[in-house]
């Protein structure tokens, strides 16, 4: 009949000596008067007997000796493989490879950190294509149906801005949607970054009159550039133009652009720079009509200082009727010293 | 430690591998002793017994001289015994046809017995436990020759092992179960 009051598992560790104290004094108390856990314990003994008489052999000298060298040999074997100094070198980078790799958790760490770098130079790197891509942006742009018109002409901008000093943009045309002479009037822009766009703002958006600048100064089409220098005149913003419209006014091949450049500038004659770009014009401009037209803007003036500039006109000018006008313009000058006088 | 062994240990950590060899030569009879305990065959022990000084030679220069140089060596050994035949399940021995008396190769080096009947006996009890022992799992063979061959406490057991007190325990009262019901008929002769 079995013990209820101990498991085999206690007098296990009573016989192997692992209880203490209290616990084996009560182990001891009842075998004294349980045959069953006495005679469980009697086999136990005898047991561990039995098994006393086992013994482990001795192995030969000569086999430990073999084992030995073997050892010696692997490990001299491992050394010439890796000589010490990359050992050292070898051994880290593996470290540091396999470290993350050591544990689950380190692993999906690894997984994460590294998949969240790969989305950050992703972006990046296609951030960086489509700047350098104008016709992915502009693709892009189109193809987003999910914008609202304001926020599709805002990004329109930022291309046309960006774009705006490399030859990837080209303006197409420049309409005046609104008409406006004290700086009010509304624009459209259309323009091509290999795809073609527009947008529309007003005469003060910096984007629209930087395209106009643009399309001013480097437009192929001299109507364009005439055009592009009227809308500037017509956003009432000399001072921020003037170097565009002087520019124009001196340089562009075409008298259309001049013209329209000359006009822009007349009623600023009284700056020092204008009157400047205007003698050059009066003296060297090949066509007779933008002379003429300087030598007005300038005549009208009443500044002493120009009658060398008209009497070099009146005297040297390819076109008689210029050479006339300067006279007369000289006549009234002295007309008007001699009243003063 | 002597000063002898220590100095021995330091020249090695130093990549001496002339020290190290001496090393094994002093501890290596004792670390077979204990390899053949825990695989009570002679090929596994030989492996085990290499594979035990080629990491106590790649982690030497771990070794603090906190602990006695035997203790960690043994510390290094049961690990990898305990983790290598925990896949194996069983040792080798009775895998291989060739070894299926794991005593002959390494009484055959010591010569002939001087009283072949009593060699028989003993051979015979010791081919008994032997095979009750290879009916183990590892990690029950382990335990239990390091509980009752080594009277290790329990709670040493589960610390060399790493694994708790619980699971040593269980390793233990089925290791003893399986043994008693395998080696009864020997045993019990002396109760009669």
């Amino acid at each position: 009949m079995k013990c209820k009051k101990f498991k085999r598992g206690d007098l296990l560790l009573y016989y192997y000596g692992e209880l203490n104290g209290v616990r084996r004094l009560r182990v001891e108390e009842h075998v004294k008067e349980c045959a069953y856990c006495r005679e469980f314990l009697k086999q136990q003994n005898a047991f561990g007997k039995l098994l006393d008489k086992d013994e482990v052999p001795q192995v030969s000298p000569l086999i430990l000796e073999r084992l030995n060298e073997q050892v010696i040999g692997r490990l001299t074997e491992e050394e010439r493989d890796v000589p010490e100094l990359k050992k050292g070198f070898l051994t880290k980078v593996i470290g540091i490879l396999y470290y993350p790799m050591s544990k689950p958790v380190y692993a999906f760490s690894s997984l994460l950190v590294m998949f969240v770098v790969g989305l950050i130079i992703g972006k990046i790197w296609m951030g960086s294509a489509i700047l350098n891509d104008p016709g992915l942006l502009a693709s892009l742009i189109e193809s987003r149906s999910e914008m609202s018109r304001e926020e599709r002409d805002y990004l329109k901008k930022l291309v046309a801005g960006y774009f705006l000093g490399s030859k990837e943009l080209e303006v197409k045309g420049v309409k005046e949607v609104k008409a406006g002479d004290s700086g009010n009037g509304w624009i459209q822009v259309d323009f091509k970054i290999n795809k073609e766009m527009n947008l529309t703002g007003g005469l003060d958006d910096p984007v629209i009159l930087n395209v106009l600048r643009y399309s001013a100064l480097y437009d192929r089409d001299p109507e364009k550039r005439v055009r592009a220098v009227r809308m500037l005149y017509l956003s009432k913003r000399f001072a921020e133009n003037k170097e565009v419209f002087l520019a124009v006014l001196l340089n562009d091949k075409d008298p259309g652009p001049r013209v329209q450049a000359l006009e822009a500038v007349t009623e600023f004659v009284g700056d020092e720079e204008v009157k400047e770009a205007l003698k050059k014009v009066l003296l060297n401009d090949p066509d007779e009509k933008i002379r003429m037209q300087a030598l007005d803007v300038l005549g009208k003036t009443g500044d002493r200082s120009l009658i060398p500039i008209f009497a070099l006109v009146a005297y040297r000018d390819s076109s008689e009727t210029l050479q006339m006008r300067a006279k007369e313009i000289l006549a009234k000058l002295y007309d008007r010293e001699k009243e003063k006088s | 430690m002597s000063l002898e062994d220590k100095s021995l240990i330091l020249r090695a950590q130093a990549g001496d591998k002339r020290a190290f060899a001496e090393l094994m030569r002093r501890y290596g009879e004792r670390v077979m002793n204990q390899a053949l305990r825990f695989t009570r065959n002679i090929k596994d022990a030989e492996d085990l017994y290499q594979e035990t000084f080629l990491k106590v030679y790649r982690n030497l220069g771990g070794f603090r001289f906190e602990s006695e140089f035997y203790t960690w060596v043994y510390r290094i050994m049961a690990n990898i015994a305990f983790s290598q035949y925990r896949r194996r399940k069983r040792f080798s021995y009775l895998e291989s046809e060739e070894d299926s008396t794991p005593w002959d190769r390494v009484t055959a080096q010591n010569g002939c017995p001087e009283n072949p009947i009593k060699e028989e006996e003993g051979r015979r009890l010791k081919d008994a436990i032997y095979a009750a022992l290879s009916k183990l799992s590892a990690q029950q063979r382990i335990v239990f020759i390091m509980k009752h061959y080594e009277g290790k406490k329990i709670r040493e057991i589960a610390e060399l092992l790493e694994c708790s007190e619980g699971t040593v325990k269980r390793y233990l009262f089925r290791a003893v179960k399986k043994l008693q019901s395998l080696l009864k008929p020997y045993y019990e002769e002396s109760l009669v």
